[in-house]
């Protein structure tokens, strides 16, 4: 493969193929994970971690794996990363535990890992695996970043508060106020119904800007056929 | 042969990668246990100690079950107690460490675990102006909701969560002998 290629790979979790907003893997901790800004760094970073592992891992392994029992070949090997990870969390960091509560063991269920692996480690190598993984992984953080963002500003007024826990050097208690305090927030944004909306508006947006026609480039059509799931 | 992929491959690959799993899953565990238990403890003792800050050391009482009440230690320079409770909130357990002093009355609750709806539930676990009220209150009897102390408005469920855990709580410490 060419480092063009490559590059495709990598960035394909953006946008083109962007796991939430593209391929709607994941929706369950999207929704729960994005009421603040920096709980979707912190779910965004561990589930990156977690997939670049389990894809190399499984990419390692693909020529190995029979095809009638890949899926809990796959399913053991993500929980088995979890659960180190988790260990790893709780012992280590125990902040950033604290931060992600339950959402860190919920990593195993979550579908973008075994989509991956179902969709592009078990057919690839392990560089480019690794690639997908991270792409995927940075797709899925930027999203829930965004989508928390918008649901943090509006529901609770402040962007980026609790993200002393997930970097020890902020000072406690670090939040940026960007509404007024004098306007009520609209909390519904911070609860499921507000989280269905945004999450709405987002698909939305992500169809426009891969769907709409481009205006210099005449190949673009011949090229987004070929990005799409092979 | 043909036997061999089709029944036993399968059959031997899952358990091959099940047992590398178990192990690698051991091994961590064996590092990482210890590590975990000692910050358990000191998250637990640095949380008896700011509802109690007058006690030293904290020591458990054995032999007292009320509903809800996980941990109940005293303070061993006879400062007072410090009783972990828990109550059902709108979004699951309300965990809540209580300080009662030498005289009986709360010296101070601390939240330490809850899922409370961000910006309503919230606003009563996650508000130390909220939870101040507590303090100074008799833990002789049941506190009751409204007259003890205020509930919060649109926060019912989780007021009464925070309000049940402490009288878990006071339950326990009336039966520290």
């Amino acid at each position: 493969m060419s480092s063009n290629n490559k590059l495709k790979v990598f960035t394909n979790g953006f946008l083109k193929e962007n796991p939430v907003l593209v391929l709607v893997l994941g929706t369950c901790p999207t929704l729960a994970t994005s009421t603040m800004a920096s709980n979707g760094i912190g779910m965004g970073l561990a589930a990156t971690f977690v997939l670049v592992c389990s894809n190399i891992v499984i990419s390692a392994l693909r020529k190995i794996i029979p095809n009638q029992v890949r899926i809990p070949c796959y399913i053991t090997v993500i929980a088995g990363f979890v659960s180190v990870v988790q260990m790893l969390v709780k012992a280590f960091v125990p902040a950033l535990d604290t931060a992600l509560g339950v959402y860190l063991p919920l990593i195993v269920v979550n579908c973008i890992i075994l989509g991956r692996a179902e969709m592009f480690a078990s057919k690839n190598g392990i560089v480019d695996s690794a690639l997908d993984g991270l792409g995927m992984g940075l797709g899925f953080m930027l999203t829930l970043t965004i989508m928390g963002t918008i649901r943090e500003i509006l529901g609770s007024g402040t962007w980026m508060s609790g993200l002393d826990g997930l970097f020890p050097f902020l000072p406690e208690g670090f939040a940026i106020q960007v509404l007024p305090e004098s306007i009520d927030p609209f909390t519904i944004m911070t609860s499921a119904p507000g989280g269905f909306f945004i999450f709405g508006v987002m698909m939305a947006a992500a169809t426009w800007l891969t769907t709409r026609p481009k205006k210099e480039k005449a190949s673009a059509p011949a090229e987004a056929a070929e990005g799409g799931n092979a | 042969m043909n036997n061999w992929n089709r029944i036993w491959k399968p059959i031997v690959v899952l358990s091959l990668i099940c047992v590398v799993v178990t192990g690698a899953l051991a091994a961590t565990n064996e590092v990482t246990a210890p590590i975990i238990e000692e910050a358990t403890i000191a998250a637990e003792n640095a949380a008896r100690a700011e509802v109690l800050p007058e006690a030293d050391s904290f020591s458990p009482v054995e032999g007292i079950t009320v509903e809800g009440v996980s941990a109940v230690y005293t303070a061993d320079n006879g400062a007072g107690a410090a009783i972990t409770a828990s109550a059902k909130g709108y979004g699951g357990d309300v965990v809540i460490m209580v300080g009662i002093n030498a005289d009986g009355n709360i010296e101070g609750i601390t939240v330490t675990q809850q899922t409370e709806t961000k910006g309503i539930g919230s606003n009563v676990v996650d508000n130390p102006e909220y939870l101040a009220q507590y303090s100074g209150l008799s833990a002789a009897e049941p506190l009751v909701l409204n007259e003890d102390v205020d509930a919060r408005t649109s926060a019912t469920v989780s007021s009464t969560a925070v309000i049940n855990a402490v009288n878990a709580a006071i339950e326990a410490y009336n039966q520290i002998p």
